[in-house]
């Protein structure tokens, strides 16, 4: 499939044969986007998480752009680990398409396939721990910006 | 032993099987070429769309500044000018849908599948150096499922070549039945008392017989070859599957030209830049030079 070679770059397969993860994306919707159009709100309920085949999207809260998400990358798996109401707002900055994955297809692979199913988690566990980690430096360089206005 | 299975084999059923490979030759047939229409017109609405925008931001001296970012929104504008319905879509797949959400099959067997195939391939128009645009389009065709098949796991390319090779194969088999005809016969000359010859009716008649089906079996399959032939040089696959792909690598070179162009005044600027900042290098150092001269002496 002509997607793979996108799909593949996401953190979320990787040690994944590619069958395997032709398995998992085969049932998949994908969502187009036009500029400034809103992929979800804050507050919005939800059970999916997206990976962006093309475009870009910005997270925003409060008005303010947090980060942005290029193509081939991974948001909203937060919803994985039963955190179902989104903490962000998130909008396609050029059109933008995106791959759904539903939560509960991800949770039915815990008992058809629990290997695969245990290296999604794994790979997820990976991914927070890397979003953690860089929350930390920047956390870490606010602090110390503000202590040098202070 | 295998071999008399054979001939009893083929003497019974060659034209018969001769026959049927002419219907689902023709059938294939059919279904490739009306495929390939209709890939055709796909591709070509497609190409002409990709030419026209490509033109109008010709016209706008449009800058790009990110060229993944660009190929993407450029083909969001053509994938929304392309037709959704009918092109290359099955019938049952044509119910109303909403456009901003489709499934996985829908999206790569549709217009967005081949648009996607193009983005996937954005770096290479990062490229200065031309790329090779023939390997680019057979990269691009290679992914797109419904220019690759003809129903369900058959490939197109296959049953193309398999049709074109057809013709020869009706001919071969018209002479391998004649053989097989001429087989079976001439042993039958043993049998007839040539004394009495009354009595060898039946042996003759079998020796008739066997020799019409020789020659029947070699005049079937000249006419299936003429008939297949006739019909590969009026209505070629290969043709029309040739010409969407000279006209895709066009395309293709067309965008390039276009990103390359529209980044090329970028580039100017930024080895302008540098010159300038190294002319200003130059004065400052020739500047303190002076500066040092002044307060030695």
């Amino acid at each position: 499939m002509g997607l793979l070679h996108v799909i593949k770059s996401s953190p979320l397969f990787t040690e994944l044969y590619d069958d395997e993860i032709e398995e998992i994306i085969k049932n998949c919707n994908v969502r187009c986007l036009e500029a400034n159009e809103y992929l979800f709100q804050e507050n919005d309920a939800g059970d999916d998480l997206f990976i962006i085949l093309t475009g870009e999207l910005l997270i925003i809260k409060g008005g303010v752009v947090i980060t942005k998400f290029a193509k081939g990358e991974l948001l909203g798996e937060l919803v994985l680990i039963n955190d179902q109401q989104r903490t962000t707002s998130c909008t396609a900055n050029v059109y933008t398409e995106v791959l759904i994955l539903n939560n509960k297809m991800i949770f039915g692979f815990y008992a058809k396939k629990p290997r695969l199913f245990s290296i999604l988690m794994m790979n997820i566990a990976r991914m927070l721990a890397q979003r953690l980690k860089k929350t930390t430096i920047e956390m870490k360089n606010l602090t110390e910006q503000l202590k040098k206005v202070s | 032993m295998f071999i008399d299975m054979i001939l009893n084999f083929f003497s019974n059923y060659l034209i018969e099987v001769m026959g049927g490979m002419l219907i689902i030759a023709l059938i294939a047939r059919f279904q490739a070429y009306r495929v390939s229409k209709r890939d055709k017109v796909y591709f070509f609405t497609l190409t002409r769309e990709i030419l026209v925008t490509i033109e109008k931001e010709k016209e706008q001296k449009s800058k790009i500044v990110n060229v993944e970012n660009y190929i993407s929104e450029l083909m969001g504008r053509v994938g929304k000018k392309i037709p959704n319905r009918a092109l290359r879509m099955d019938k049952r797949d044509q119910a109303e849908k909403k456009e901003t959400i489709l499934s996985l099959q829908d999206y790569v067997g549709g217009k967005s599948g081949f648009l996607t195939n193009i983005q996937s391939e954005a770096s290479v128009f990062h490229c200065q150096t031309p790329p090779n645009f023939t390997e680019l389009t057979h990269r691009l065709l290679g992914q797109d499922e419904k220019w690759n098949k003809l129903v369900g796991p058959i490939p197109i390319e296959g049953v193309s070549r398999m049709i074109d090779i057809l013709p020869g194969l009706f001919i071969v088999f018209g002479v391998f039945g004649t053989f097989v005809g001429i087989s079976m016969a001439l042993p039958e000359i043993a049998n007839i008392d040539f004394n009495n010859l009354e009595s060898s009716g039946s042996t003759l008649t079998k020796f008739v017989l066997n020799t019409t089906f020789a020659m029947k079996t070699s005049i079937a399959g000249i006419f299936f070859s003429v008939i297949l032939t006739m019909l590969n040089t009026f209505s070629p696959i290969k043709d029309v599957r040739g010409r969407i792909f000279k006209q895709i690598e066009t395309t293709m070179h067309a965008l390039w030209y276009h990103v390359q162009q529209s980044r090329e005044a970028e580039n100017k600027t930024e080895s302008n830049l540098d010159r300038l900042v190294s002319v200003l290098e130059k004065i400052y150092h020739i500047q303190s030079l002076d500066l040092k001269k002044d307060k030695a002496g």
